[in-house]
């Protein structure tokens, strides 16, 4: 998203007048890109819709608290990827360990997916449904969306030294399953 | 090493999934109205807040210009009741006979008993009742003398107000 886009959206928000065409334009522009970061994340359409709509409109609710200390875009995948990991958490008992969430993911994968759906894809995609939560966002967000260790580190609040141990844990993983799987 | 191996590029950033196109357009109309309504409710709460607000201070200002005139215009008509009096007073102490003030009535009665005794009353029917000629004068003309208009013209409110500020001297013996 270019900066001068987002200048825009925020100068429109920032005015009672123009804060519903802000918020419009907003959401036509990082709808998709939210759609996808969202959907890597709880791998289901429906529930990447549902996740997709509170999170829109709790960024909606939250433009007074939207302070501009951070990018515009790092804001919203915060309040995106938290929507997320709570939707997430709502489907399983308290405590449950990753393994079994990760399990879950996994099922949904493959039954979301056609037969003839590409296999490297699907493999590649189980091996990152298989990491921890925290080296699974930290591998989303810096594989799929290229961000920079420190805008992660504004979306997820952990410092950019452990993000970049995490990236490195998650790459190795992914490459020792996808190996391993003879893929 | 075969692990080293692996190539990132044979999947890039494709993904297994696939999106229904309607997907997005469906959870943006949702949003839309749901924060459409949002809004109008948040307009319609900060019209209604304002109403509220602008009530507070119509009855405010409506029980605070109660209080004003209660107090304004009960002081002043008091004082306006007591000015009266006094230049009613000064007025026929001016005709040079105090004794009116207290006995105006007493003169009034006697100019009535003379005129029922004879309509075409004459100034000179007065001279040997020891009153002031000139005082009957005033009352033949137009029988205003001014303690007895501002006591015609009281409430009877006004009238204890009045006998309270006298000890009674004046006004009491009119009203009863």
């Amino acid at each position: 998203m270019p900066e001068d886009t987002e200048q825009d959206i925020i100068l429109k928000l920032n005015d009672p007048k123009t804060r519903n065409d802000g918020f419009k334009q907003l959401v036509i522009a990082y709808r998709e890109a939210l759609y996808w970061h969202i959907r890597r994340l709880v791998v289901s359409n429906e529930d990447a819709e549902d996740v997709l709509q509170e999170t829109l409109i709790k960024v909606y609710r939250s433009l007074d608290e939207f302070r501009g200390e951070s990018r515009l875009f790092t804001w919203i995948y915060r309040i995106a990827t938290n929507e997320s990991l709570q939707f997430l958490r709502r489907k399983q008992l308290p405590f449950t360990p990753y393994e079994e969430i990760s399990n879950m993911l996994v099922q949904t994968l493959y039954a979301e997916n056609d037969i003839d759906a590409d296999e490297l894809l699907l493999k590649f995609q189980e091996a990152i449904l298989r990491l921890p939560e925290k080296q699974r966002i930290v591998f989303n967000l810096r594989y799929y969306d290229e961000l920079s260790y420190e805008e992660i580190s504004r979306i997820t609040g952990q410092s950019v030294a452990t993000l970049k141990t995490g990236y490195h844990y998650a790459v190795e993983k992914v490459k020792k399953y996808m190996l391993t799987n003879q893929i | 090493m075969k692990e080293k191996d692996f190539d990132f590029g044979r999947v890039g950033k494709r993904l297994p999934y696939r999106m229904d196109e309607e997907s997005l357009e469906k959870v943006t109309r949702h949003v839309f109205e749901i924060c459409d309504r949002e809004e109008h409710s948040r307009k319609a709460e900060l019209r209604k807040s304002h109403s509220r607000k602008h009530y507070l201070y119509y009855v405010a200002g409506a029980v605070a210009a109660v209080l004003f005139l209660f107090i304004y215009i009960g002081v002043d008509h008091k004082e306006s009741v007591s000015t009266r009096f006094d230049t009613a007073s000064i007025s026929v102490a001016d005709s040079d006979n105090s004794d009116l003030l207290f006995s105006d009535r007493y003169v009034e009665n006697v100019f009535d008993e003379v005129s029922q005794k004879d309509s075409g009353t004459d100034i000179s029917s007065f001279e040997n009742t020891g009153i002031n000629t000139d005082d009957v004068n005033f009352i033949y003309a137009d029988r205003n003398m001014p303690t007895d208009q501002l006591i015609d013209e009281l409430s009877d409110e006004d009238l204890f107000f009045l006998a309270e500020i006298t000890g009674g001297t004046v006004a009491e013996p009119w009203y009863n």
